[in-house]
């Protein structure tokens, strides 16, 4: 637990007299106390709260698979509808990053929303850059999913953070041609077609992300995200989303943590800056 | 689940609903010069009607009842006369009334907790619980807000008490980084949409005949309606800021359709903070795998 | 092996054959939290890629006797066989990238609209190979699978010991109903049911003997994380899966020892 010395309160109290200088800039963060002083500690500041959200619509009727239809089917509508969903919010949360003098976003909290008629894509995050970086000395901001912890952790490995990068794919499956194939046989079987449909819509999706992260001369994803399994509104159909940070390697080589081991005696699971867990 | 939950400093103690302050908060906070006085509250409730996009005499000039204020853009019809039915117009409308009347509860709110702590003689309100709830029928609305009345011996009193979400060990942390707690920071926008023609088709059917072909597209309105709220909330907290910093901030964004289209509804809360000295370089955190099973 | 995507096993798809291919020129992706991707390469493995293989099988019924308890043999090997295809397509994909083990596998079973009595059985997991050049598959020359966190392979790993592969045994298994005059008789008073503790007893003993015999067929020193999942799926109540799932373990060489833990008591809330 942290104990401070009394007159360190004092002191602080005291201080709520003087306003801030004139002419200081506001700064909004999402980071709690703990991440506040982690980023500090890695040579960071956060300047802005950030987001990005992109409504995208789908062609009416996307969803509608054709009775009779024999064999699993792709939406690329839907699928080119989550991509462009992912992009533009990527692009909107970078502008707002680089606007306020961003070097690169963490802990960016994504969202996605599929309705009959459209994709609602949400991005909120905390822009960050090098402390005493100027606009014109940031490039391009990086942007991540990780939480200041995850990419503090990563930073120590000798790793650091490119892009969001996502992968997306439906599927839809017909009804009455699987009850069909279904009502001639009695036995326990495998549905080879079925199962070859959903294992090439993942496969799809991941080749996808993938696809992108090599655009971004990364040499891995972490943390990849998964949503997965049929859509609310059309249970016949069947989303697969992945989504993870690119990242690449800036030391000469990978740096081992070596961690120690701890064995707490609570049921406490949370985090503090003093110990990373 | 009360809004609460999503600022993440109040998440963490969820000791410290009801009795104000957790034993680790209260040892945390008698060890470090903080005396608590009581537990304080301020609420109020208040009621707004029922408004759409009704506004007068849209574009021949806005010479009716009501005119809109704040961000508004409208989105003319291209099609000309298609039927009775057809929109021939959209418009994105920032819902001042509501804002107003949220921001002036939180204001009585807050004034009568501030009274209830100088009462005591206190320096500030710490771990502070914020509600903001609709009551049964939607036409209703409460804010509550309570927390610890804490003095600090030695020290004048502040012209206002100071106010923060954090209690115990995170306020120690943030005074030992160099912060002083300010005050809780909330803010609220309100933009409603009017779905044009096109939004219309886009997000309830009939996409082809507004784009004459099979493809997908932006919801440009919407879009934008989205982005303006969350711009407008964000502007205005840092006008709140004056120099200052806020930590712990969370963006909730709550919609809805109506009949119109999306209502969005943006907040953010956080801890409005002031460094007081230069921070301290701080060790750098230790990696450890805990034993126990996940 | 990349040059040549015929090579593929042919129950893979097309697209996993690109995927894989754009995996062996060094991207790897992995689902693992950034804490057990630095723990995977402090325990001296490398993440290859994220790999998974599925199966959707049509699963129907089979005849029950109301009062008898019996094993219902035709859907426990369904049900073997399912998780079974599945899991060998995640091996086989993990085969292809040259991997020595597939760490945080989760096995999922989907039920969709579409079929009725059909369910997905779905393995996923992220494969990885050891950077000091040695083999680490297990005797049949397999990667080895296991459903250990990062974590746990990391401490596995500092006490000297490898997971050889993921066994598991299940049993469906129909519990007798009572018969009336049973229940007349039973009726008011608080008693055992013996027949019933008997069907679940015997069902259960029967998944974790078969459990125990996989991993006695990979040479295992012995399984961790065990796991007992007892579930009716789509057969009502009185017809059980009994599934036990766990990482069959042996010891190996390489290891550093474990490093005495320290306790601590967090006094945060």
């Amino acid at each position: 637990m942290t104990i401070i010395d009394p007159t360190d309160m004092q002191q602080a109290i005291a201080a709520l007299a003087t306003p801030a200088p004139k002419g200081t800039r506001s700064v909004t963060s999402d980071l709690t106390i703990d991440e506040s002083l982690l980023l500090h500690g890695m040579g960071f500041e956060p300047t802005d709260l950030v987001s990005g959200v992109s409504v995208m619509s789908i062609p009416w009727g996307t969803f509608n698979i054709p009775y009779g239809q024999g064999s699993p089917v792709e939406l690329p509508y839907a699928t080119q509808a989550v991509l462009d969903g992912f992009r533009v919010a990527e692009e909107r949360i970078r502008h707002e990053a680089a606007n306020s003098g961003g070097g690169g976003i963490v802990g960016v909290s994504v969202e996605v929303e599929i309705e009959r008629l459209s994709v609602t894509v949400t991005m909120v995050g905390t822009s960050i850059r090098q402390i005493g970086a100027t606009k014109a000395s940031v490039g391009r901001p990086f942007m991540t999913d990780l939480s200041v912890r995850d990419f503090a952790l990563l930073l120590r490995g000798g790793w650091a953070p490119l892009d969001l990068v996502a992968g997306a794919s439906f599927v839809g499956s017909p009804l009455r041609g699987l009850r069909q194939t279904l009502a001639q046989t009695g036995q326990n079987i495998e549905l080879t077609t079925l199962t070859q449909a959903l294992q090439d819509a993942r496969e799809l999706a991941m080749e996808r992300m993938q696809s992108a992260a090599l655009g971004e001369r990364a040499a891995g994803v972490v943390d990849v995200k998964i949503i997965d399994g049929p859509l609310g509104h059309s249970r016949h159909i069947l989303v697969f989303i992945c989504y993870g940070t690119a990242v690449h390697l800036t030391a000469e080589s990978h740096q081992r943590i070596e961690p120690d081991l701890v064995l707490p005696v609570d049921d406490y699971s949370g985090f503090e800056a003093a110990s990373i867990k | 689940m009360s809004d609460v939950a999503s600022v993440p400093e109040v998440f963490s103690r969820p000791g410290a609903w009801s009795s104000g302050l957790s034993t680790n908060d209260f040892a945390a906070c008698v060890s470090s010069g903080l005396k608590p006085l009581g537990f304080v509250q301020g609420c109020c409730v208040v009621s707004w009607n029922f408004y759409t996009s009704n506004f007068s005499a849209l574009g021949g000039g806005f010479g009716g009842n009501r005119r809109p204020t704040g961000y508004f853009e409208q989105y003319n019809c291209p099609h000309g006369m298609v039927s009775a039915e057809h929109r021939s117009y959209g418009l994105n409308y920032e819902k001042t009334w509501i804002e107003e009347t949220w921001t002036a509860a939180l204001q009585l709110a807050t004034d009568r907790l501030l009274a209830e702590a100088r009462e005591l003689g206190a320096h500030g309100v710490i771990g502070i619980v914020e509600r903001a709830e609709h009551h049964g029928d939607t036409s209703s609305f409460e804010f509550s807000l309570s927390g610890t009345a804490v003095g600090v011996a030695g020290v004048p009193l502040p012209a206002v008490p100071f106010t923060t979400f954090l209690a115990g060990q995170k306020l120690n942390k943030l005074v030992e980084s160099g912060f002083t707690p300010v005050a809780i920071a909330l803010t609220i926008a309100e933009v409603g949409v009017y779905a044009s023609c096109i939004t219309e088709y886009q997000l309830r059917g009939g996409n082809q005949w507004a784009w004459g072909g099979v493809g997908n597209g932006e919801v440009d309105q919407v879009a934008r309606a989205h982005t303006a709220a969350r711009s407008l909330a964000r502007e205005r907290i840092r006008a709140q800021l004056d120099g200052d910093v806020l930590h712990a901030a969370a963006l909730v964004v709550r919609s809805h359709e109506n009949q119109e289209g999306p209502q969005i509804e943006v907040v953010v809360r956080g801890n409005r903070v002031r460094r007081f000295r230069a921070p301290e370089e701080t060790e750098p955190p230790r990696p450890v795998v805990s034993l126990v099973d996940r | 092996m990349s040059q040549h995507p015929n090579e593929l096993p042919a129950d893979l798809p097309k697209d996993a054959g690109h995927r894989l291919e754009e995996l062996e020129h060094g991207l790897f992706t992995s689902d693992l939290s950034v804490n057990e991707f630095l723990l995977v390469k402090d325990a001296g493995f490398h993440p290859l890629g994220f790999v998974m293989g599925s199966s959707i099988y049509h699963i129907g019924l089979q005849t029950r006797k109301w009062s008898t308890s019996q094993e219902l043999d035709k859907l426990t090997s369904a049900m073997y066989s399912a998780r079974e295809l599945a899991i060998t397509r995640m091996e086989e994909e993990a085969m292809e990238l040259g991997a020595d083990g597939v760490v945080g596998v989760r096995l999922d079973v989907n039920y969709y609209e579409f079929g009725a009595d059909s369910a997905e059985f779905i393995a996923m997991g992220t494969a990885i190979k050891a950077e000091d050049g040695k083999s680490y598959r297990n005797s049949e020359g397999k990667p080895f699978t296991s459903d250990l966190s990062g974590q746990a392979f990391w401490t596995l790993r500092k006490v000297g010991h490898i997971p050889l592969g993921l066994v598991m045994g299940t049993c469906v298994y129909h519990i007798a109903h009572r018969g009336l005059g049973q229940t007349m008789s039973q009726m008011g008073r608080n008693a055992e049911l013996p027949n019933y503790t008997q069907a679940l007893y015997d069902a259960r003993e029967l998944a974790m003997t078969r459990m125990q015999d996989e991993a006695n067929r990979l040479g295992a020193s012995g399984i961790v994380e065990v796991k007992l999942i007892e579930k009716s799926h789509m057969w009502g109540s009185h017809t059980i899966e009994f599934l036990a799932l766990g990482t069959a373990v042996a010891e190996a060489e390489g290891t550093s020892g474990l490093i005495s833990p320290q306790t601590i008591i967090s006094l945060d809330n």
